[in-house]
């Protein structure tokens, strides 16, 4: 399946008791691909991603990964289907250390008894821990490994998100706003952290407010306004969109 | 060693096993306040094991705690499909249902009890309870402990993970109950005598008042709380008839000032640092990164 798309949607839509959330939206994303998914607040991104992940089940259309229909797969199953995902507010295990959260991520890779009993948390050097250890040294994190999540600013837990959702050997990342409470250092941190990401095969799909984070990472913009895609091209082409321009200037962002 | 000091000892050993019981549902987050009904699947089958076959009463213990493990599971089914405060009320009505079943069966004595004529003593109850305290803290330390915490705290979360959210509940509750299970038969086997009396709805509040108390967070909590319940009470015993008051009132101050429990995660955290070691794996936990 080298040459289907890594996630594609086909006619989706989804109504939330009568209320058209999505309608009727198709776009493709190829492999290695760094796409946005942008829009107006209400726009419908955010579902998008809970559609693709199975947090709701479609009202109608088909989602495919790697060219298999992931539709009727039961959300608990997708990850290891392909797709992975940060949230947009934050859902991290308050109960856990920074680095156990990031071990989560690599639940979607277990199967077999014997790494379900293996004391994950008891032996200092596996390498399910360097792994995870990894993960947070790339993110700069690594100091933070021990510290309770729930202590730490708004910024840093969206980057332990992106490291636990990295770890589960999707195909395809859905992250959602990654930017949100970073200053711009730390923006372009992870910036070119995403762009090292992309280069080593992960597709991505961004959801971001930031227009410059956008113009500046991703290739394809995928635009949506009330539900509907109403633009799709390079940054550059959908910023001469007149629909795309009209759908910003009502509201807050730009 | 005294006859007192040993009875508080087995008291307190039993304690522990039943403050497991109660733990791992907590820990899945459900509240089974049906665990003297799970005690007491255990405790009539090991005697009826061991009375009738003549089987070894450690085996019949451990038997009787598989059973009820296999028994819970198959309960988890039905039970698990309510959630919360509701899931609380099915536990209780089960143990009530379980705790007349054992009222009107007459193989096992009915109302009048059931003598128990193998006997375990101290050692054999504290080689169990020992054993119960090192599965548990073992299991809690592997990834299967790791993802009952995320179950704990975010089934959403978890269920995209890949963890499967009922199967982890259905085992957290049916292991609590093999617990519960041995437990009982520990019960039965040290005391020679079981009666449906015993396994009534009151148990099963104390045990899971005495978890809380101790906390759900670590491993080590519902050990704590044990201790304190079994040994507070002794403690006080020079002021005869104020030391279930004074413990009461123990009991509500420790919920207002520490709701979380007497040991959670902070202090087993701030334990591991002071000996050095970063029981997370790297760095000392304590730097925070700087941020704009
Ligand atoms: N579970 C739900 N039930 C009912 N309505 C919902 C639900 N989830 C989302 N919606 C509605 O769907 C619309 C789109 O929401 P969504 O969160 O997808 O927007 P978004 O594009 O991510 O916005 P933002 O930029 O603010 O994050 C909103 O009107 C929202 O109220
Ligand atoms: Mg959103």
């Amino acid at each position: 399946m080298a040459d289907a798309p890594v996630l594609r949607l086909d006619g989706v839509s989804k109504s939330f008791g009568g209320l058209d959330v999505i309608r009727n939206l198709s776009f493709e994303v190829a492999r290695g691909q760094r796409t946005a998914l942008i829009g107006p607040n209400g726009a419908g991104k955010s579902t998008v991603f809970n559609l693709v992940s199975g947090v709701y089940p479609v009202t109608a259309g088909r989602i495919r990964v790697n060219g298999q229909d992931i539709t009727d797969v039961p959300s608990r199953l997708r990850m290891s289907r392909g797709v992975s995902r940060s949230f947009q507010n934050i859902r991290l295990v308050p109960h856990l250390s920074v680095l156990e959260n990031v071990l989560i991520g690599q639940t979607p890779r277990i199967s077999r008894l014997a790494e379900v009993l293996y004391p994950v948390r008891l032996v200092r050097n596996s390498h399910w821990k360097r792994e995870a250890m990894g993960a947070l040294e790339r993110a700069g994190l690594a100091e933070l490994a021990g510290s309770q999540v729930d202590d730490l600013p708004y910024g840093v837990q969206k980057q332990i998100e992106v490291a636990r959702a990295l770890l589960g050997g999707a195909d395809v990342l859905l992250l959602d706003e990654p930017a949100a409470g970073l200053n711009p250092e730390e923006t372009e941190e992870l910036r070119e952290r995403l762009r090292n990401i992309a280069d080593q095969g992960t597709t991505l799909v961004v959801v971001e407010h930031d227009m410059q984070f956008v113009g500046a990472l991703c290739e394809h913009v995928v635009v949506l306004d009330f539900g509907e895609k109403i633009a799709e091209g390079t940054p550059a082409e959908v910023r001469r969109e007149p629909r795309v321009i009209e759908a910003y200037l009502g509201s807050d962002a730009e | 060693m005294s006859g007192y000091v040993e009875g508080i000892l087995v008291i307190l050993l039993l304690n522990v096993v039943f403050a497991y019981a109660v733990y791992w549902p907590l820990a899945a987050g459900q509240l089974n306040l049906g665990v003297a009904g799970f005690v007491g699947v255990g405790a009539y089958l090991s005697a009826y094991l061991s009375n009738e076959y003549g089987i070894s009463p450690y085996l019949a213990c451990i038997g009787g705690g598989l059973v009820t493990f296999v028994f819970a599971l198959i309960i988890a089914v039905p039970v698990l499909r309510t959630k919360g405060i509701y899931l609380a009320l099915a536990t209780f009505a089960l143990g009530q249902v379980l705790q007349s079943l054992f009222l009107n069966l007459e193989v096992v004595g009915g109302a009048a009890g059931y003598p128990v004529i193998a006997y375990i003593g101290l050692t054999g109850i504290a080689v169990i309870a020992v054993a119960v305290f090192l599965v548990t803290a073992f299991l809690e330390r592997t990834r299967f402990g790791l993802n009952m915490v995320a179950v704990h705290d975010d089934e959403a979360v978890s269920d995209l993970f890949g963890v499967n959210v009922r199967r982890y509940q259905a085992l957290a509750f049916a292991i609590g109950a093999g617990f519960a299970g041995i437990g009982g038969g520990l019960y039965g086997h040290h005391f020679s005598y079981i009666e449906p009396q015993n396994y009534s709805i009151l148990f099963s509040i104390s045990v899971v008042l005495f978890v809380l108390l101790g906390g759900t967070q670590t491993v080590l909590g519902p050990l704590l709380g044990a201790v304190f319940f079994t040994l507070l009470p002794e403690v006080l015993r020079g002021s005869e008839e104020w030391r279930y008051a004074i413990f009461a009132v123990f009991i509500i101050v420790t919920m207002i000032l520490r709701p979380q429990g007497l040991v959670t995660t902070f202090e087993l955290r701030a334990v591991r640092r002071l000996f050095g070691g970063g029981g997370g794996g790297g760095g000392s936990g304590l730097g925070r990164r700087a941020h704009g």
